[in-house]
């Protein structure tokens, strides 16, 4: 085993919050040891969309690049609620049973340099600034201890470094500048439900995106292949690997050791991380740290929290952990085309994104163009999910549908319960032997009814879009598929009932700070995470240096 | 045999494990009744049953080359070779469909094998061939639409990079 002590800081994770604390800590010119599970990704060569069979290619599964996760208890689906099942056309309803169940791995996640940044869309949100207070204004789940103002000027880094393009009217999200770059063309799926939303009353605009509506910063403009979650080979996706890490890296600041699983963080008599033990390369490490940013996620940093037995003396450790809540519906419309082509997410409505802004629901929602986000943008994927049947009519329903498919989502706010936590498995381990995380997860009364809105304002919407015939309808309710997850260390002023202060530095430990979405009070109403685990892990880092230097 | 010809075996090698994966979660989803299936060797007239139930699924039209056209069945067998209960539920398919009485698939015409594929698709019985048709369609489109040849009618590049599709969009 090694023993060094030769780097300022150990940032543990390289996704949006890891990455961001990176920068931000070479910003200040210190040194930085960067490590991650998983491998780096080498654009060109990894990501496949020049191949003929691009379609067949999601996001690539490098070795590490998915941690293990197992599930407890997810809750049960009941025939009372069977408009929210899960079907589409091909093989009608796709889930069995009367239990919840996660789809696929459940937790869409990549490790890696970059991190999940490398699998999104690219949606670069700020959190609404009334979701801040959840406790006080509306008695659910806990109020952040820091305001929307406090975060503004931090979102403005962010975005500035990102080069997110986007629109001004943002609603409750006040800016003190304007976007770095114009926002983008509506595509021939948004432009439909830009016109189906005001024909419903509602407002649509477009999204605000970190993918490039002009070249910025050395990177290209995008060119809307439209499969941004396969992975960009062009670097004109936000993700952190082309944008904070690569500028730290230029920074000759910051060293990265891609594969490098942290096994355990122990404290000295004082409270302080001493000492990161970790594997790489089948070779085990022990360092030690000024200060330790840890960026894991909001599975992944309690897991290793709890495993350490650090942070916890609240007992939050784990706890209040909030998924995605999410619903989609698709369908074909006869008078339109090229829905494959443009940017995903490029259109979003955000009338019904504060926490009250549905009648008798607490927590908002907002509803995205989706085609692209569904992946609907090859025959594979229409003939898996739209179109059913075989032989020469199932080819002529391709030939005259293809390009016409018009989808639209809704991600809504989920509440910590009780019954949402994670913790340890009791008995599986990972490669190096540390027990793997287990995601309890049940939707609570406010999640069921928010579900309901999402899905029939959705159903009335691809109708006001012109498809006559839904062919597809997918959710939360009978499957936990999340890509966004928040809580699990909670941020808070009381030291008895959250695990982290303002600042984003840990109760317990005053040399350690979490900067991922596990610090997040509220999940926000359906706002795409990265943007604000940057701004905060910028914040994060300026504060600590603030208070010390 | 053209440039897309020579080729077309090397993109379905590349991404087994993917179709792996589709088939594992497809069966995942479906009880098998276990004790009706045994295991099974694959006969040559085993492959020219697959091969004529696939052509049927994915028959050559003004759209786009059959099945068999793009060597699928072969795609078939490798998977079989490696997964036991793909195998086992093939096999027993191919038998099933051999057995037909008055006539094997093999020797109906083309709207007999086609009635008998939409009575597959409409029944909701969890028998061993029901479940292989569904697994049969969507892995024979996954492997067949993965080749650019079938995709030349598509308002669609070849692959979506390194054009992409700048607007102008309509």
């Amino acid at each position: 085993m090694d023993l060094k002590q030769s780097y300022d800081a150990i940032v543990i994770g390289a996704g949006a919050g890891g990455g961001a604390a990176a920068w931000r800590l070479a910003h200040h010119g210190k040194t930085v040891l960067l490590l991650d599970a998983g491998p780096r990704f080498n654009p060109t060569a990894d990501y496949k969309l020049m191949q003929p069979d691009w379609e067949r290619h999601n996001f690539p599964n490098k070795t590490g690049s998915r941690g293990q996760v197992s599930f407890g208890d997810l809750g049960r689906v009941s025939e009372q609620n069977k408009h929210l099942f899960s079907w589409n056309t091909v093989k009608g309803r796709l889930s069995a049973g009367n239990t919840r169940r996660p789809l696929g791995s459940g937790y869409e996640h990549v490790q890696g340099i970059g991190g999940s940044t490398l699998h999104f869309v690219g949606e670069a949100h700020r959190l609404n600034a009334r979701s801040f207070s959840m406790a006080s204004d509306f008695g659910v789940g806990a109020d952040w201890p820091l305001t929307y103002d406090d975060l503004e000027p931090y979102y403005v880094i962010a975005e500035k470094v990102l080069g997110v393009a986007g629109s001004e009217n943002q609603k409750e999200c006040w800016r003190s500048s304007a976007f770095p770059l114009p926002a983008h063309l509506f595509s021939p799926a948004a432009t439909r439900l830009v016109e189906a939303g005001a024909k419903l009353g509602m407002h649509w605009q477009a999204n605000s995106r970190a993918a490039l509506s002009i070249p910025y910063e050395n990177r290209p403009q995008c060119n809307y292949c439209g499969n941004c979650s396969r992975g960009c080979p062009l670097g004109d996706k936000g993700s952190s690997d082309v944008t904070f890490i690569r500028q730290a890296e230029q920074s000759n600041c910051v060293t990265i050791k891609p594969l490098s699983s942290v096994i355990r963080m122990e404290a000295d008599d004082t409270g302080h991380i001493k000492t990161i033990r970790f594997a790489n390369n089948g070779k085990y490490e022990v360092i030690e740290a000024g200060l330790v940013v840890l960026a894991a996620g909001a599975v992944q940093t309690p897991r290793l929290l709890l495993h350490s037995q650090l942070a916890n003396s609240s007992g939050q450790v784990g706890k209040n952990f909030m998924e995605l809540i999410a619903w989609s519906a698709a369908g074909f419309a006869e008078d339109i085309a090229n829905t494959h082509m443009g940017l995903p997410a490029d259109a979003i409505c955000w009338d019904f994104n504060a926490p009250d802004a549905i009648r008798d629901v607490i927590g908002g929602c907002r509803f995205t163009s989706s085609v692209q986000d569904l992946g609907l943008t090859g025959p594979i994927a229409y003939m898996q999910h739209l179109i059913s049947g075989h032989s020469h009519e199932a080819k002529a329903q391709l030939h005259k549908y293809f390009g016409k498919a018009v989808a639209v989502s809704a991600i809504g706010e989920s509440l910590p319960n009780s019954e949402t936590f994670i913790d340890l498995h009791p008995s599986e381990t990972d490669q190096n032997g540390i027990p793997i995380p287990r995601i309890h997860a049940k939707l609570g009364e406010n999640e069921i009814k928010r579900l309901n809105f999402m899905a029939s304002t959705c159903r009335r919407l691809i109708a006001k879009a012109g498809v006559k015939q839904l062919r597809l309808e997918q959710g939360t309710y009978d499957f936990f598929s999340s890509t966004h997850v928040f809580g699990t260390c909670r941020m808070g002023s009381d030291p008895l009932n959250s695990v982290v202060d303002q600042s984003g530095r840990s109760h317990d430990h005053p040399n350690m700070l979490i900067t991922d979405a596990s610090i997040f009070p509220s999940s926000g109403g359906g706002e795409a995470p990265s943007l604000t685990i940057q701004a905060l892990a910028i914040r994060s880092v300026d504060q600590y240096y603030h208070n010390h230097e | 045999m053209s440039e897309s010809d020579n080729t077309s075996t090397h993109y379905f090698s590349l991404r087994r494990r993917d179709a792996l994966k589709l088939v594992t979660s497809f069966l995942a989803c479906c009880a098998l009744p276990g004790a009706a299936l045994s295991q099974h060797q694959i006969t040559a007239h085993d492959s020219s049953t697959l091969a004529s139930f696939l052509n049927a699924i994915i028959p050559a039209d003004e759209f786009g080359p059959s099945a068999t056209d793009l060597d699928l069945h072969y795609e078939f067998l490798i998977i079989a070779e490696s997964y036991s209960k793909f195998r086992e539920i093939m096999v027993s398919t191919c038998k099933w469909l051999g057995d037909l009485k008055p006539m094997p698939f093999l020797s109906l015409r083309s709207a007999q094998q086609q009635q008998l594929l939409h009575q597959l698709a409409q029944s909701d019985q969890l028998l061993p061939h029901v479940i292989f048709y569904g697994v049969a369609r969507n892995l024979a489109y996954y492997f067949y639409y993965a080749n650019p040849q079938t995709r030349v009618h598509l308002s669609m590049n070849e692959a979506p990079q390194p054009r992409g599709y700048p607007p102008p969009w309509t």
